[in-house]
């Protein structure tokens, strides 16, 4: 379903260039959970933007090949990877406050992928809307689907970005950094919502995330980045229990506390 | 600073500089008598004798726009002073103490500050009639709650910091603490205030004495030079082009350098 | 519901501070307005008669009492030097200069919000180095003399209207528009330049933020995310600018009114302080502030609805 190789960003200064992502290589199959981690820094969340088409600065400079469903993202047309993104392609970020539009309202916002994707009307866009933030299990769906972004909590908020993400049934949802700016419980709430959901809906996620402990409770294959370099991938529980690389060593001795404790 | 904000700066230095140089040109000695009416030079043209040419009396432009520069630049630094001078006791106070004294203060500052300041200057010489002294006070008046904000809000700033309260700890007093540890910090918002206050109070000043609250005639001020001039708008523009282009080089200069000061 | 009446009580609080300070600090002021209008060599006997009809014979604040109760009936006393009613003085002028005013903020709003819209889409490009170096340069021209020229250009070199040959509202409302036109303009031209650049930057600050990405994650075009995201949180501080502006253009055509010979309130406040007319005065003062404040609360119920995050 999704093949990058060689995939490489540079981003040019006035008078420097600095490598941000060099030769990444990654595949994921229908249903697929892959996680990617690293400090910040390490190319994990630019190699998850430019999966998303959302790297259209004039400052910068892409090769390689990033397929989805056999197109190219990195060449097609705008229109095709518009027609694509949101529809075929979702995204969470970190912020789910700074990430929704602060004077629309959840609905609106939710349904937005419908607007441009499809052409069902209002009531039908609104009964889609609504069992979409139902499915994120959130308790009073109407009452939310009312409400601005601001009037709620930072958890409630992460799964209205997530049902905004999932309301078109995308065949991946890319995931950066989705609970880091949680609470350790709701961190853990929110992975156990994208495990269910991917159950469910069948629908690969690239998880990315500098936390181990959160990347092993969800992934079955991991990336390890640093420096715009992978530096070991391979089966999550694998490298977890016996790390190659130094680096992977030092990321896993940073979690703090046992990490199962933590997640279960 | 990026080259724009350089250049800006560069700019409103040049042109503040001009303005001085004009300013100070005034004071010392104008080529002619700013009001020496001369009949054989009525609606003389621009010559060497005469740089802006002469206006219905035969009196020399030049002159006459020398001066105005000069009480503009009189009135607008007696109004900023002013400004500031009050501006930052009420504001260093409140700021400071806080409590009912501030609420009251502020309120009415807030009061103040929705008018504009060429109203409340209206009102003022309505109250106490007009003249140049009187036009200092009636500015100086409706400058002083802008600075109030400016600096309370700073002090609260500086106040809440923990050295101040680590300076507190060692038994300053307050006078001290306000004297030595506050006021040099004020230093940069006002310069930066200042300067758009001297862009405000120009504006004013030339309002003002546009609708002839300002300086007594028959000495010159910008304003009234204008207000006269436009009777001859269809004849000799000229007479009005000269005091108009230099109200909006002064602007323009101050706008500039407050724009960038600081930054 | 409550948030405007609350709103309304306080502007009501405002509007009644304004005029205590107004009354009674044209009342303290040192003169007598009978002398000034009989002059000192009437007798005593015809000055105290007519202190007796102005009503200034009585303690303060019984007068005080009286005119205030007459201002919220909407009769504020009588003109010293017209001796007819200031009401009937000012009625006519208070549409004019309202006119006026209103027409300027419109004529801001028409040209600047495109423009600055233009300006954030041309930002960095030559033509906006040319549009921002045009709009410091005409922040920095006062209305009156911006005035003065565009009676110069339009009434005189292009003939597109006659300087001082003001039409009322009342005889010919579409002539009345087409004059103040060109004032209502010259007001609204530095404005004009603050709102379309306080707008650019707006936009490429919101740009910049986290929720145009989201945006466009969700496959919406340029355009679309800019006029259905960015546009809307843009314009939250420029509807404050506006608010605060409107007391601004107020003040503004009060001077405009002198240079292109327009009979509203700024030409006869500038009579009626020179005449020392203190009903005049006290009145028209009253009524910028009523002005003022009600336009300050619109734009807090205006700003309340662009702006959901503002809680009541």
């Amino acid at each position: 379903m999704l093949k990058v190789e060689d995939l490489c960003i540079k981003i040019h200064d006035k008078n420097s260039t600095a490598t941000v992502v060099k030769d990444v290589d990654l595949e994921m199959k229908k249903g697929d959970i892959l996680g990617i981690v690293g400090e910040s820094g390490s190319g994990k969340t630019m190699t998850a933007l430019a999966i998303a088409g959302l790297l259209s600065r004039h400052d910068m400079e892409k090769s390689g090949h990033i397929i989805f469903e056999r197109i190219n993202l990195l060449e097609c047309e705008r229109r095709v990877l518009r027609k694509i993104q949101g529809s075929e392609i979702s995204m969470i970020f970190q912020e789910p406050l700074n990430s929704l539009n602060p004077i629309r309202k959840v609905g609106w916002l939710v349904e937005e992928s419908l607007r441009i994707h499809t052409t069902l009307d209002k009531a039908e866009r609104r009964e889609r809307a609504i069992k979409a933030l139902r499915d994120v299990e959130l308790d009073d769906p109407e009452a939310v689907y009312n409400s601005y972004p601001h009037e709620l909590s930072g958890g409630m908020r992460q799964r209205v970005m997530i049902a905004a993400a999932m309301i078109s049934m995308p065949k991946l949802l890319i995931a950066d950094e989705p609970t880091t700016a949680l609470d350790v419980t709701i961190q853990a709430q929110i992975v156990e919502l994208l495990k269910k959901i991917n159950r469910e809906s069948g629908v690969a996620i690239l998880f990315i995330s500098h936390d181990l402990s959160l990347v092993n409770a969800l992934c079955e294959n991991v990336l390890v980045m640093k420096n715009g370099l992978v530096v070991e991938s391979g089966n999550c529980q694998n490298i977890f229990d016996n790390p190659k690389e130094e680096y992977t060593k030092k990321l896993i001795a940073a979690i703090p506390g046992n990490p199962f404790d933590r997640i279960k | 600073m990026n080259k724009a904000t350089k250049m800006k700066f560069i700019t409103g230095l040049v042109i503040t500089g001009i303005v001085l140089i004009m300013t100070i040109w005034g004071i010392i000695k104008t080529p002619y008598d700013p009001c020496e009416m001369n009949a054989s030079a009525k609606y003389a043209g621009m010559s060497i004798k005469h740089l802006f040419g002469c206006d219905q009396f035969g009196r020399d432009i030049f002159s006459r726009v020398l001066v105005g520069v000069r009480e503009t630049m009189f009135i607008s630094a007696c109004v900023v002073l002013i400004g500031v001078f009050f501006g930052t006791i009420f504001g260093t106070v409140t700021g400071y103490y806080g409590g009912w004294l501030d609420e009251i203060l502020m309120r009415l500052n807030d009061a103040v500050l929705a008018f504009p300041s060429i109203l409340l200057a209206l009102v003022v010489i309505g109250l106490f009639g007009g003249g140049k002294y009187q036009l200092i006070a009636a500015l100086g008046i409706a400058f002083v709650p802008s600075f109030a904000r400016i600096v309370r809000g700073e002090v609260l700033k500086i106040r809440n910091l923990d050295y101040i309260n680590a300076v507190k700890l060692y038994g300053a007093s307050d006078a001290r603490i306000i004297v030595v540890h506050i006021l040099p910090n004020l230093k940069t918002v006002l310069l930066s205030s200042i300067v758009i206050g001297f862009n405000n109070a120009v504006l004013a000043e030339a309002g003002m004495s546009y609708l002839g609250m300002g300086v007594a005639p028959p000495d010159p001020a910008l304003g009234r030079m204008l207000s006269e001039a436009q009777a001859f708008i269809f004849t000799t523009p000229r007479i009005a082009l000269f005091p108009g282009l230099v109200i909006v080089l002064m602007i323009l200069g101050f706008s500039l350098l407050g724009d960038t000061v600081g930054k | 519901m409550k948030y405007v009446i609350k709103k309304v009580t306080t502007m009501i609080i405002t509007l009644f501070f304004v005029s205590v300070l107004v009354f009674f600090s044209f009342s303290l002021i040192p003169g007598n307005p009978a002398i000034s209008k009989l002059g000192t060599e009437a007798t005593p006997e015809r000055i105290a008669a007519l202190e007796h009809e102005m009503g200034l014979d009585r303690p303060l604040l019984e007068r005080f009492g009286n005119w205030i109760l007459g201002v919220v009936r909407g009769d504020f006393g009588t003109s010293y030097s017209y001796s007819q009613s200031v009401t009937g003085l000012l009625a006519e002028k208070i549409g004019t200069t309202l006119l006026l005013s209103v027409m300027a903020i419109i004529i801001c709003v028409i040209i600047a919000i495109p423009l600055g819209i233009f300006m954030a889409r041309k930002s960095d490009s030559k033509l906006d180095i040319i549009l921002s170096g045009a709009n410091q340069l005409i922040m920095a021209v006062p209305s009156f003399f911006s005035g003065i020229l565009i009676t110069l250009i339009f009434g005189i070199v292009f003939r597109l209207f006659t300087p001082g040959l003001f039409v009322s509202y009342h005889t010919n409302f579409f002539k009345c528009i087409g004059y103040l036109f060109f004032p209502a303009f010259s007001i609204a031209l530095p404005k004009i330049s603050m709102v379309s650049k306080l707008l650019k930057d707006n936009v490429l600050k919101e740009s910049e933020k986290e929720y145009v990405r989201t945006a466009y994650s969700r496959g919406n075009a340029t355009k679309t995310v800019f006029y259905k995201h960015v546009l809307g949180n843009a314009l939250i501080p420029v509807i404050t600018f506006l608010g605060m502006t409107f007391a601004d253009i107020i003040a503004g055509s009060i001077i405009v009114e002198q240079v292109f010979s327009i009979p509203g309130l700024g030409r006869i406040l500038l009579t009626s302080i020179s005449g020392r007319d203190y009903p005049v005065i006290e009145a028209i003062i009253l009524l910028l502030a009523f002005f003022v404040v009600l336009s300050n609360l619109i734009v807090d119920l205006l700003y309340h609805k662009f702006d959901p995050r503002i809680h009541v």
